[in-house]
């Protein structure tokens, strides 16, 4: 339960990051959030074993650290203006601030495209006073998350699951990261891009394929630990989470009006239903096919990414 | 330079452009019209922000929608819009870098304008994030803009917004020298006569998405008469 739980938050948050400043998406999101964790409850027999305290305090956690990562992820997409260029001016615009550490450290890979993705990474807004009071903030409500789960009182299995934390921080790793590479898609500027000769796809592309190589290879470790050891149903998760962020970030990016993005949210919300009615499925396939996705994306993006001439 | 054959976009309720034929040689060019006549919609066509519904458009004697003539034909076209589009962070100086480097592949090109800068008095301000530029401020940022490279087509949108009346002037004396050096084009849109009638040598009147008139200015006559007449 606690993988899925914390994919949800992951899925959620990558959500809210697509939609970027939108309070009614935020309140459909939260909604979403509610109902989803209370259909997993609803859907168990334990619950009529647990008491309604817990199950409200788990969800004002759940809450709270949404909360914290949608507002990490939201100060990151006040600098997302400066973050887009990164990608195409990186070799000029972050040059005077990085660290002389960045430097020695990339000096030898900043000047191919590669190198880049590497770059960015490292100089990018994750070092700002207030993303680290986030990223703190978002530590402290998962290791209260944690707490939470190691002394619940009624579910030994998740007791068991939760014991194996290296797992959850991988997953915390991947949610940062997600954010932060996420963060970099914008579809402001629109009339700026197409008055420029430059294909408004390959800026996007260049600013998504970096995330999407990280978040898959990450994704695909993640998911290969758990496979290992608990093989829990986050493999669909995280599988069908990715595979259908491509479309719907996409969605965002050319529906520039509130109704057609929430016809897409309502694609998408059907098509997670889908997903969840289908996760019988074994998960050794589920295995399998990430793998092959993984392989092909990170191989076929690393090859998009370096013909990329903008 | 710029090619219009039969184009129109209808939005519904007599709302858009019919029929649009227009071919738009060298010189400043004014487009008036009213609120709501067309004006924009034409521009953004021209610029290929909007797909018509029928007909052609060509930019140097390219077909703006076939192979990858809409990127390329950017390369000829400084546009200026109706509304803000530069990066609201970045600072005057990064934006124009930004540009200079989308447009000429050199991120420095836009020192060639520091007479220009200086002109508009920005100089002292092109290293604060352009949020904190005045209306003013911001519309001759996006005036600069549109001339990094010095493409041979400017295509303005209403250029004279937010503009206080020094700044109106100087941007009327940079827009008569910019047009003064060969094979350059500015069209640019209006709906104020007396700023059409002081720049312009060639005049195109729209009235509800139709092309009402073209008229080459001269002394004798008087465009708010004839506009007048022909809106009517």
């Amino acid at each position: 339960m606690i993988y899925i739980n914390i994919s949800i938050i992951t899925f959620i948050v990558k959500l809210s990051i697509t939609t970027k400043n939108n309070t009614i998406f935020f309140y459909f999101e939260l909604l979403l959030l509610i109902i989803i964790v209370l259909s997993y409850y609803y859907a168990t027999p334990k619950i009529d074993s647990l008491n309604i305290t817990w199950i409200l305090c788990y969800i004002i956690f759940l809450f709270i650290i949404m909360l914290t990562l949608i507002l990490f992820a939201k100060n990151l997409l006040v600098k997302n203006e400066k973050n887009i260029l990164i990608n195409l001016e990186s070799r000029y615009y972050y040059r005077k601030r990085r660290t002389k550490f960045i430097k020695l450290l990339l000096s030898k890979i900043y000047n191919s495209k590669r190198g880049i993705l590497f770059y960015e990474f490292f100089t990018s807004e994750i070092f700002s006073k207030k993303n680290i009071l986030s990223i703190g903030a978002g530590i402290i409500f998962t290791a209260f998350y944690l707490i939470l789960i190691f002394n619940y009182p009624f579910i030994e299995e998740e007791k068991k699951l939760a014991e194996k934390t290296i797992v959850v921080i991988f997953l915390f790793i991947q949610l940062i990261l997600s954010g932060i590479l996420e963060s970099r898609i914008n579809s402001q500027n629109w009339y700026f891009y197409k008055s420029m000769p430059v294909s408004f796809i390959k800026i996007f592309l260049a600013n998504y394929i970096p995330y999407l190589i990280f978040a898959s290879l990450i994704d695909f470790i993640i998911i290969a630990i758990i496979f290992i050891t608990t093989k829990e149903v986050l493999i669909w998760l995280l599988l069908i989470t990715d595979m259908l962020f491509i479309p719907l970030i996409m969605w965002n990016l050319s529906f520039r009006y509130i109704r057609r993005k929430i016809l897409g949210m309502i694609v998408f919300g059907i098509i997670f239903l889908i997903y969840i009615s289908l996760r019988i499925l074994t998960p050794y396939l589920c295995f399998v096919l990430f793998s092959i996705y993984s392989v092909f994306l990170i191989k076929y993006n690393i090859k998009i990414y370096k013909n990329l001439e903008i | 330079m710029i090619l219009l054959d039969d184009v129109s976009k209808d939005y519904g309720n007599n709302k858009g452009i019919f029929k649009i034929n227009l071919e738009l040689n060298q010189g400043i060019i004014g487009f008036l019209g009213e609120n709501g006549a067309g004006k924009t919609t034409t521009i953004k066509i021209i610029m290929g922000m909007l797909t018509p519904d029928s007909g052609k458009v060509f930019i140097m004697g390219k077909n703006l929608w076939e192979d990858n003539n809409y990127y390329l034909t950017k390369k000829y076209i400084g546009f200026l819009p109706d509304a803000d589009i530069l990066f609201p962070d970045l600072t005057g100086r990064e934006n124009l870098e930004l540009s200079s480097y989308f447009k000429t592949g050199d991120r420095n090109w836009y020192n060639r304008l520091k007479e220009i800068i200086e002109n508009f008095s920005l100089t002292d301000f092109l290293d604060e994030p352009f949020k904190t530029y005045s209306s003013g401020m911001k519309r001759k940022m996006h005036i600069l803009n549109s001339i990094i490279g010095e493409p041979p087509i400017l295509i303005l949108d209403e250029p004279h917004n937010g503009l206080d009346v020094m700044s109106n002037i100087k941007m009327k004396a940079f827009l008569k020298e910019y047009a003064s050096k060969q094979n350059r084009l500015i069209f640019f849109s209006s709906h104020i006569i007396e700023m059409v009638e002081d720049l312009c040598e060639y005049v195109i009147i729209i009235h509800k998405g139709k092309i009402t008139s073209q008229i080459r200015l001269t002394r004798d006559i008087n465009l708010t008469e004839y506009y007048i007449k022909n809106t009517i």
